[in-house]
C-alpha cells in the first residue's frame, strides 16, 4: 500500500469510544483492524496467526499467484509452433536484407535463427559495398540485445504508456505553438528520404519547428564548402576505383572518414594484382598515423597547419601561381612541387580529399579537384531534397541565442544525438538547455542527454525498425525490422507520427511515400507492389533522380587567401581524432567494439595520449606514463601515453568517444572525454591541429594501456614479405625469392575429399578489422574486458598483426591477419596428451572441446600463437545478450582451448546444401566469416583438391608464401606478398 | 680379531658403537613423544601446507586465470615447480640404486632419508601437472583406460603422456624400493617396542620378518633387483621430462642436449636438497656420528661435478644456438642473457655454476654452515634454471606480435609455498614415525668399520 496515511485516518479506534459491538471486536487488537485492507503482501506475513489471517493469506496466495503470472503478457502475438509459420524452420537460418544505416555504407544481410538476428553479412546486391562490411556494421547487432536499453517511455523519470506519453507531450507542444515559441528538433545528418519527408510534415504541423542536423564528429565543412563552390549543400562521393592517384590530407577514408566500406572495397580492388598490375598510388599527408596513412605508398607526416599551406600551395602550383608567400621550407616546397607534378600527370584520374573540418580547406580541395578535372570522373558532389545536412554554425548560433534569451525555444527534441556528451562547449549547452522547458530525448538507451530530458521516448533499434537510406547517388537501401521490439520502444519516426496525432505505422507511411516519390524514379519494375517487394527483398534499389549532381561553380580564392594568413608556426597542438571501432562514442556500450584493437595502436578499452617518439624521449615518457594535457581553451585530460611512431612531433592525439559518464556497464567511465578539445572556428567544429597545448606534463602515475600487441618490430624476420611494383613487374617473385624444400618425418595425412585452404592477400588487407568482429560474432568468441586484455588474454580467433619498419618518425606499416594456420604437420596436434586437437581428412586442424583438459601445451607449441585458452568461465547468464549467440557453435566452458575452426559450421552447411541440390560443391560457395565480411576481399578460401579453384590460382602464384615455412609445419593458410606502389 | 687400519679409507662412522647402541641411537626417538622442535616445525609445515591447499582450491574453483599466464606464456610457475620437484626427487634413487650397485658403502647413512625425500618430492611434483590443467576434474582422460566413447584413446605421440608413465613408474618403483629397504628396520622397531599396539602395527608392516638367513638372502636379492630396475629410471624420468620441451618447435626448447642436461641438473638439485635436509637432520636428531662430515664432503663433490656439467650445458646451448645459424634460436639465447628476464638468467648462472666452485676448498666443504647455505643457493639456482627455460623461451618466440611478459600472481606463489609445506610435513612425519637411518645397513658398515680399524 503506497498510501498508509489514508488508512490511519479511517481508524476504528475501539478504545476511544469505549463501545464494542461484539466479543469478537473487543478481542481484536486495534492495530490489526487498521491494517485490515492490506495491500502489501509482505506486511501481511507479520499479522498475528489467526484463522482469519490464515484465510487471508491463503486467499491472497490463491488469487495473487495466478494474477502475478498474468502480468505483462509478452506472448500476446506469439504463434505456437503447432501452427508453424512456413518461413521459419527450426535449425535453418533465414536471411533478410537490411541496413544498419551507418555512414560507412555497409549494406547487410542478416542471418536470423528462430526469429533472432544472430549475424550480419555484407549484401552483395549493393553496387557500392558489394558484400563488404565494416567493424561497425558487424558489431551493431549486439546493440539490439543490449540489456541497458530503455524499456518504456518516461516522463520525469516515471514510466508511462506510449499513449499517455504522446498525450502529455502533444499538449506541451501545442502550448508552445500557441505561445509562439520555437520547437527545436536536433538529429544527425539525415539521408533518409522517408524520415526527412516525415520531419517536413512534422514541421508543417507545428509551424515554428527548427530542424538542425548535428553530428558529434562533424563533416559539416564539406557540406558548407559544397554550398560555396558547388552552389548547394551536398555530400562527396569518391570513385576510388576510377582513380590512379589518391592524395589524402588528414583523411582517414579507409577507417573513420566517409563511406569507409565503399572506399575500402574500391581501394583494395585497385590493389588487386590479379585484376590489373596498374595499381592505384596513394599519398597521405597527415599529422598522426591513421589506418589510411598506414596503407599509403608514400606517407608525409605534417602538422595540420602545414597541410593547409600545402593545399593552398598545391592549388597555386596547379594554377601556375607562386607559392613563395606560404612560408614553407625548402624541403616542403620540393615535396609540394613533386606532389603537384604527380597530380597533374593524373588529371581526371586522381582524387584529393581532406578530413579537416574547415570550410576553407574543403573549398580549396574542391577547387583542386576541379582544376584537375576530377569532378565527374573520380569524385562527385551530390545533393538531394531528401537529405538534411549538419550545420555546426546553425546549432551553435541557436544555442547562443537561447542561452542569451534572444531566442524563445519552448521545446527541444533530440533524436539520435547526444550533445550533452559530445558538444564542444558544455557550458553553453547547459545554459541553453536550462532555458528550455520541454526537453525530449528519443535515445534508445540512457545517455548524457536523455538524463537531462524530462521526456524520454526510447527509439527502437535499427534492426527493429523500418528506414530507408541514400547509400549513394543512385542507390537507396532499406532497414527492415527483423524482430519485434525487445523492449517497449518505438521507432523515432512513429513517435513523430504519434506527436502529429495521426494514426498508422511508419511502414504504411514509408510505403505510401515510396509509391508517390520513389517508384517513379526507376524503370526496372512495373507496378509498385512489384518494385516495393523486390526492393525490400534485395535491401537496395537503384533509383535515378533522387539526387542531383552538382558542378563546380565557385572559387576558392578567398578561402586560399584566408588560409595563407593562418599561422603555421611549429607549436604543439591537439588532435581530437576518431578511433576505429569507437568513433564518436555512440557505440561505447558495445563490448565487441571496445575490445576491438585499434588497427594502429592495438589498444582496446579506453583512450590515451598519442605522443611522438622524439617528444617522448625529450620528456622521458614511456608507454603507460600518465600525462596531463591542458589545452589553451582550458580543457584538461589525464591519460596514459602511447609513444606513436609516425606521429608528428608537434601533434598529440587523443581519441574522442571515451569518458562516457552515462552509459551501460561496458562503456561507462572508460577513458576521458576529448570532445572538449574541439573548438568552434570558421563556422565549424574543428578537431585537429587547431587547439594549442598549454601544458603537457608527466603526472608521475602509471596506468596500463590494454594493448593486444606490445612489440612492434619484425626484428628483421621474414614475416611479412613485400616488394615494390617496379620490382614486381620485372620479377613477380620479387620479395618472395626464398623457397624452402623440406622433408618430413611424418606420414602425410589422408587427403580424402575436399582440402580446405586459405590465402590472404596482404596487398588488399588494409587492416580495417571487420573480420575480427565478424569472427567473434560467428563463433561466439567471448569478450574478456580491459583487465584481461592487459593480462594478454584476449580471445579473438583472428588477429591483425601490425608491424612498423624503418624510421620511427615515419615508419612503413604492414597489417597481417592471422588465423589458425591449420598446419598439415600441426605442432599442436602431436603434443596434446588426450588427442583433443586432431586433423580432419579435409585438412582442418580441429579442436575437440569436450575432450580438452587444458594443458595448454598446444598453445605453447603453436609457432603462430593463435590458440586461445578459456582462463575463466566466460559464458554468463544474460537472457538478452545470449540471444546473439550462434546456435551452430558451442559456447566453451572454462579450462578448454579454442581457436579458428575455418568456420567449420559454414563448411558443413555448404556441403549439405550442395548435397541437397545434388550438385558438386561450387568454388566459392563456402565463405568463412572473416572472408565474407572483408571489404577488401583479402581472403580467399577454397578447396585445394579442386584444380580450378581460385585458391589454387593464388597458391600457384609467384607472390604466394607461407609464414614460418622453414618450420615445416605446412600451414594451410598462406599469404600473398605486399606490393607498394612507390 | 685383529684390527687393521687402512691408510686410504677413513672410517664411515666416527665412533665405534655396538649394534645395540646403533639401534637405540636411531630408534629411541621413535619411542618417545615428539620434541618441541619437531612439534614447532610440524605445525609450521602444516600451516604452510594448508595455505597452499587454499590457493589450489581457489584456483580450481575460479580458473587458471587466477594465475599470471597468458596467450603467449601457457606455462609459468606451474611447470617450473613441477620440473623443480621432479629434479629434487632424483638424488634418492641415485643414492639408493646406483650407489648400491657400485657398492658405495658410504651411502648407507643417507640413503633412507634421501629415498624418502625422493618420494615426497615426486608427490609435490605430481600436484602440478594435475592442477595446471584447465579442467583437472577430467584428469583421468590422460590414462589409456577402456571407455565407452568409441575409439577414443590417448595420444602416444605426446610427451605429456610419456610424463604420466615416467613419473608414475618412478614413484611406484621408488616407493617399493624404499619400503623393501625399511622392512628389516620395521622388524627391529617391532622387536624393541613395549607397546602392544606398536608391536601389532609394525608386525604387520614388517611382513613377518624373522631375521633368518633365508629372509636376509631374499631381501638382498630383491634389493639388487630393484636397484637394477630403478637405475634406468634415474636417467629416464628426467630425460622424459626434458622431452616435454625438447620435442616442441619452440626455440630454446627444441634442443637435443636436453636429456643429459636435465639429468645432470636433476642430480645436482637432488643432491643439494639432500644436503639441506641431512645437515638439519644430523643436527636435530643427533646423527652426527652416522651422517659424518665425510658424507657431506662426498656429496659436495657430486655437486661440483654436476654443477660443472650443468655449466657446460649452458655454454653448449649458446654455442649451438650460434653455430646452428638459426635466427630464432640465436635470438632466444641472446634474449635470455640480455632481455627482460636477464636477471633470472644471471641468477641461475651464479647459483648453479659459480657457487659450487667454492666447494673445491676442503675448508669450505667441511664447514656445515657454508655447505648448508650453498645447498640452498643451488636449489634456488636450479629453480631459476627451469623458470628460465620455460618462460624466456615462450615469452619471445617466432612472431614478435605475440611477445609478452609473465609474472606470477599470489595464487601461484602460495601454491608453490604450499608444496614446501607438504614436503616438510611428510618429511617430519617420516623422521617421527619411521627410522630415518637405515639401521640394518649401518650395522653392516659398522662391522666393516670395526674390522678395518
Amino acid at each position: 500500500m503506497s498510501d498508509t496515511t489514508n488508512n490511519s485516518e479511517n481508524n476504528i479506534n475501539v478504545g476511544e469510544h469505549g463501545y464494542w459491538q461484539d466479543v469478537e471486536q473487543k478481542k481484536i487488537d486495534p492495530a490489526t483492524l487498521t491494517n485490515e485492507f492490506h495491500e502489501d503482501p509482505f506486511d501481511m506475513l507479520s499479522v498475528t496467526k489467526t484463522r482469519r489471517s490464515f484465510l487471508k493469506l491463503m486467499g491472497f496466495s490463491f488469487t495473487a499467484l495466478p494474477l502475478a503470472s498474468c502480468i505483462r503478457i509478452p506472448v500476446k502475438q506469439a504463434i505456437p509452433f503447432l501452427n508453424k509459420n512456413d518461413t521459419v524452420i527450426p535449425g535453418v537460418a533465414n536471411w533478410y536484407a537490411t541496413s544498419f544505416g551507418g555512414s560507412c555504407g555497409s549494406q547487410l544481410l542478416v542471418k536470423t535463427r528462430e526469429g533472432r538476428p544472430i549475424k550480419v553479412e555484407g549484401n552483395t546486391k549493393s553496387r557500392y559495398s558489394k558484400g563488404g562490411t565494416s567493424p561497425y556494421a558487424q558489431a551493431s547487432l549486439i546493440a539490439l540485445y543490449d540489456s541497458y536499453r530503455i524499456g518504456t517511455p518516461k516522463i520525469n523519470n516515471s514510466n508511462f504508456e506510449w499513449t499517455e506519453f504522446d498525450r502529455q507531450l502533444v499538449a506541451e507542444l501545442k502550448k508552445i505553438k500557441n505561445e509562439g515559441k520555437e520547437i527545436l528538433l536536433v538529429t544527425p545528418t539525415l539521408k533518409n528520404p522517408s524520415l526527412v519527408n516525415l520531419i517536413n510534415e512534422f514541421k508543417a504541423h507545428y509551424g515554428a519547428v527548427t530542424h538542425i542536423a548535428y553530428d558529434a564528429y562533424s563533416d559539416a565543412s564539406l557540406y558548407e564548402a559544397a554550398k560555396r563552390t558547388h552552389g548547394a549543400e551536398g555530400w562527396t562521393e569518391l570513385s576510388i576505383e576510377n582513380a590512379d592517384l589518391i592524395v589524402g590530407f588528414e583523411a582517414d577514408f579507409l577507417g573513420t572518414f566517409g563511406a569507409t566500406t565503399v572506399n575500402t572495397k574500391q581501394y583494395s580492388s585497385r590493389r588487386d594484382l590479379f585484376k590489373s598490375t596498374k595499381m592505384i598510388r596513394h599519398i597521405q599527408l597527415e599529422s598522426q598515423m591513421s589506418l589510411t596513412g598506414s596503407n599509403a605508398d608514400t606517407r608525409i607526416p605534417l602538422t595540420v597547419a602545414k597541410q593547409k599551406k600545402v593545399l593552398v600551395g598545391l592549388l597555386a602550383l596547379l594554377k601556375d601561381s607562386s607559392i613563395a608567400s606560404l612560408g614553407l621550407s625548402a624541403d616542403e616546397q620540393t615535396m609540394l612541387k613533386d606532389l603537384a607534378k604527380e597530380l597533374s600527370r593524373a588529371k581526371a584520374k586522381s582524387i584529393v580529399c581532406s578530413g579537416i573540418n574547415d570550410v576553407n580547406v574543403q573549398q580549396v580541395v574542391n577547387e583542386i579537384n576541379s582544376v584537375l578535372g576530377n569532378f565527374g570522373n573520380t569524385i562527385n558532389i551530390y545533393t538531394s531534397d531528401y537529405a538534411k545536412f549538419a550545420s555546426d554554425s546553425a546549432l551553435n548560433e541557436i544555442l547562443k541565442g537561447v542561452a542569451e534569451s534572444k531566442k524563445q525555444v519552448g521545446a527541444v527534441l533530440f533524436a539520435g544525438v547526444n550533445p550533452a556528451y559530445d558538444f564542444y562547449d558544455q557550458v553553453l549547452l547547459k545554459a541553453a538547455l536550462d532555458k528550455i522547458a520541454v526537453k525530449v530525448s528519443f535515445a534508445g538507451s540512457e545517455d548524457e542527454t536523455s538524463v537531462l530530458c524530462n521526456y524520454v521516448g526510447p527509439d527502437s533499434n535499427v534492426y527493429e525498425s523500418w528506414r530507408d537510406h541514400i547509400v549513394a547517388h543512385d542507390e537507396i537501401s532499406f532497414s527492415q525490422p527483423l524482430i519485434q521490439p525487445l523492449v517497449g520502444s518505438r521507432m523515432f519516426a512513429e513517435s513523430l507520427i504519434g506527436l502529429m496525432e495521426k494514426s498508422g505505422s511508419f511502414y504504411d507511411y514509408m510505403k505510401k511515400f515510396w509509391e508517390k516519390s520513389i517508384y517513379p524514379l526507376q524503370n526496372k519494375y512495373v507496378g509498385f507492389t512489384n518494385f516495393w517487394d523486390s526492393s525490400v527483398h534485395d535491401g537496395v534499389a537503384e533509383v535515378k533522380g533522387l539526387t542531383k549532381v552538382l558542378s563546380f561553380v565557385g572559387s576558392a580564392s578567398a578561402a586560399s587567401a584566408e588560409l595563407t594568413k593562418e599561422n603555421s608556426d611549429d607549436v604543439l597542438t591537439i588532435n581530437a581524432y576518431q578511433k576505429v571501432a569507437i568513433l564518436d562514442g555512440k557505440s561505447a556500450n558495445n563490448p565487441w567494439l571496445q575490445e576491438l584493437p585499434d588497427p594502429i595502436t592495438k589498444a582496446t578499452w579506453g583512450n590515451y595520449i598519442q605522443i611522438s617518439p622524439k617528444r617522448a624521449r625529450e620528456m622521458n615518457v614511456e608507454l603507460g606514463d600518465v600525462l596531463k594535457v591542458v589545452a589553451e581553451n582550458g580543457a584538461t585530460v589525464e591519460l596514459p601515453a602511447i609513444v606513436q611512431p609516425g606521429l608528428n612531433y608537434n601533434s598529440i592525439g587523443v581519441a574522442v568517444g571515451y569518458g562516457r559518464a552515462v552509459s551501460g556497464k561496458v562503456g561507462k567511465d572508460l577513458g576521458q572525454n576529448a570532445f572538449s578539445f574541439a573548438t568552434f572556428s570558421n563556422g565549424t567544429f574543428q578537431y585537429s591541429g587547431l587547439v594549442k597545448v598549454k601544458e603537457l606534463t608527466k603526472t608521475g602515475r602509471k596506468e596500463a594501456v590494454a594493448q593486444t600487441q606490445t612489440h612492434h618490430s619484425m626484428e628483421g624476420r621474414d614475416i611479412v614479405r613485400e616488394t615494390t611494383i617496379d620490382k614486381y613487374l620485372k620479377n613477380p617473385k620479387a620479395g618472395n625469392e626464398t623457397k624452402i624444400e623440406l622433408i618430413s618425418m611424418w606420414e602425410p595425412h589422408d587427403k580424402k575429399g575436399h582440402q580446405w585452404g586459405m590465402a590472404i592477400d596482404l596487398n588488399k588487407c588494409v587492416g580495417c578489422s571487420a573480420c575480427v568482429v565478424s569472427c567473434s560474432l560467428e563463433n561466439n568468441v567471448p569478450v574478456v574486458g580491459k583487465q584481461e586484455v592487459i593480462n594478454r588474454r584476449e580471445m579473438h580467433w583472428i588477429r591483425i598483426d601490425r608491424y612498423y619498419k624503418g624510421d620511427e618518425s615515419n615508419p612503413e606499416v604492414v597489417h597481417q591477419p592471422l588465423t589458425c594456420m591449420h598446419c598439415e604437420n600441426a605442432p599442436c596436434e602431436s603434443v596434446c596428451p588426450v588427442a583433443a586437437t586432431v586433423h580432419s581428412s579435409d585438412g582442418i586442424n580441429q579442436q575437440v572441446y569436450n575432450r580438452c583438459i587444458g594443458t595448454r601445451y598446444c598453445a605453447n607449441n603453436c609457432p603462430y600463437k593463435v590458440r586461445r585458452f578459456n582462463w575463466f568461465n566466460y559464458p554468463h547468464e544474460d537472457i538478452n545478450e545470449n540471444m546473439v549467440l550462434n546456435p551452430d557453435v558451442g559456447v566453451r566452458t572454462r579450462g578448454v582451448m579454442e581457436k579458428c575452426s575455418f568456420c567449420i559450421q559454414r563448411i558443413q552447411e555448404g556441403k549439405l546444401e550442395a548435397a541437397k541440390a545434388e550438385e558438386a560443391l561450387a568454388d566459392g560457395a563456402i565463405q568463412t566469416a572473416c572472408q565474407q565480411s572483408c571489404p577488401g576481399d583479402a581472403f580467399v578460401f577454397g578447396d585445394l583438391a579442386d584444380e580450378n579453384s581460385k585458391i589454387n590460382k593464388y597458391l600457384n602464384h609467384d607472390r604466394n608464401y607461407r609464414l614460418l615455412e622453414e618450420l615445416n609445419v605446412k600451414p594451410r593458410v598462406s599469404y600473398m606478398t605486399k606490393v607498394r606502389n612507390k | 680379531m685383529s684390527e687393521t687400519t687402512s691408510s686410504v679409507r677413513v672410517p664411515l662412522l666416527t665412533q665405534r658403537r655396538s649394534y645395540k647402541e646403533i639401534s637405540s641411537d636411531a630408534l629411541d626417538t621413535l619411542e618417545t613423544g615428539p620434541s618441541k622442535q619437531w612439534l614447532l616445525a610440524f605445525l609450521v609445515s602444516v600451516f604452510v601446507l594448508m595455505i597452499g591447499g587454499a590457493a589450489i582450491g581457489y584456483e580450481i574453483a575460479v580458473g587458471i586465470g587466477t594465475w599470471g599466464l597468458n596467450k603467449t606464456i601457457g606455462w609459468g610457475w606451474d611447470i617450473t615447480n613441477f620440473v623443480f620437484w621432479v629434479g629434487i626427487g632424483h638424488a634418492g634413487t641415485l643414492i639408493s640404486a646406483i650407489l648400491l650397485l657400485f657398492r658405495q658403502k658410504w651411502r648407507t647413512s643417507i640413503n633412507r632419508a634421501a629415498e624418502a625425500m625422493t618420494i615426497f618430492a615426486v608427490c609435490c611434483a605430481g600436484i602440478f601437472p594435475l592442477i595446471h590443467m584447465g579442467r583437472p576434474w577430467f584428469a583421468h582422460f590422460i590414462f589409456p583406460y577402456p571407455n565407452s566413447r568409441g575409439p577414443l584413446w590417448v595420444n602416444f605421440r605426446s610427451p605429456l603422456l610419456w610424463d604420466v608413465f615416467a613419473i608414475s613408474t618412478y614413484l611406484t618403483v621408488s616407493a617399493v624400493f624404499w619400503y623393501i629397504g625399511l622392512i628389516p628396520d620395521l622388524a627391529t622397531i617391532r622387536d624393541r617396542t613395549k607397546s602392544p599396539l606398536r608391536k601389532t602395527i609394525f608386525g604387520i608392516l614388517s611382513f613377518g620378518w624373522n631375521g633368518s638367513h633365508r629372509t636376509w638372502h631374499r631381501y638382498e636379492i630383491l634389493c639388487l633387483t630393484l636397484a637394477g630396475l630403478a637405475t634406468p629410471l634415474v636417467l629416464s624420468v628426467h630425460t622424459i621430462v626434458s622431452m616435454d620441451f625438447a620435442t616442441s618447435v619452440i626455440p630454446g626448447w627444441h634442443t637435443t642436449i636436453f636429456p643429459p642436461y636435465f639429468v645432470a641438473g636433476a642430480i645436482f638439485s637432488g643432491f643439494a636438497m639432500v644436503l639441506t635436509l641431512l645437515i638439519i637432520t644430523r643436527k636435530v636428531m643427533n646423527f652426527e656420528n652416522y651422517i659424518t662430515v665425510s658424507h657431506i664432503e662426498a656429496m659436495c663433490k657430486v655437486l661440483i661435478l654436476t654443477g660443472m656439467m650443468v655449466g657446460l650445458a649452458y655454454g653448449t646451448e649458446f654455442f649451438i644456438a650460434w653455430y646452428s645459424g638459426n635466427e630464432y634460436e640465436r635470438f632466444t639465447f641472446i634474449n635470455r642473457a640480455t632481455g627482460p628476464y636477464a636477471w633470472a638468467y644471471w641468477t641461475m648462472v651464479s647459483c648453479n655454476v659459480l657457487s659450487p666452485q667454492f666447494l673445491w676448498f676442503k675448508k669450505l666443504r667441511t664447514n656445515m654452515t657454508v655447505v648448508f647455505i650453498l645447498s640452498i643457493v643451488v636449489n634456488i639456482g636450479m629453480w631459476f634454471e627451469r623458470f628460465v627455460i620455460i618462460v624466456t623461451s615462450l615469452h619471445r618466440d617466432y612472431l614478435p606480435s605475440s611477445w609478452a611478459m609473465y609474472s606470477p600472481t599470489w595464487v601461484e606463489i602460495l601454491t608453490f609455498m604450499g608444496t614446501f609445506g607438504l614436503f616438510f610435513t611428510l618429511f617430519l612425519l617420516f623422521i617421527r614415525f619411521l627410522p630415518a637411518l637405515a639401521v640394518s645397513e649401518i650395522k653392516g658398515v659398522s662391522k666393516y668399520a670395526h674390522h678395518v680399524k
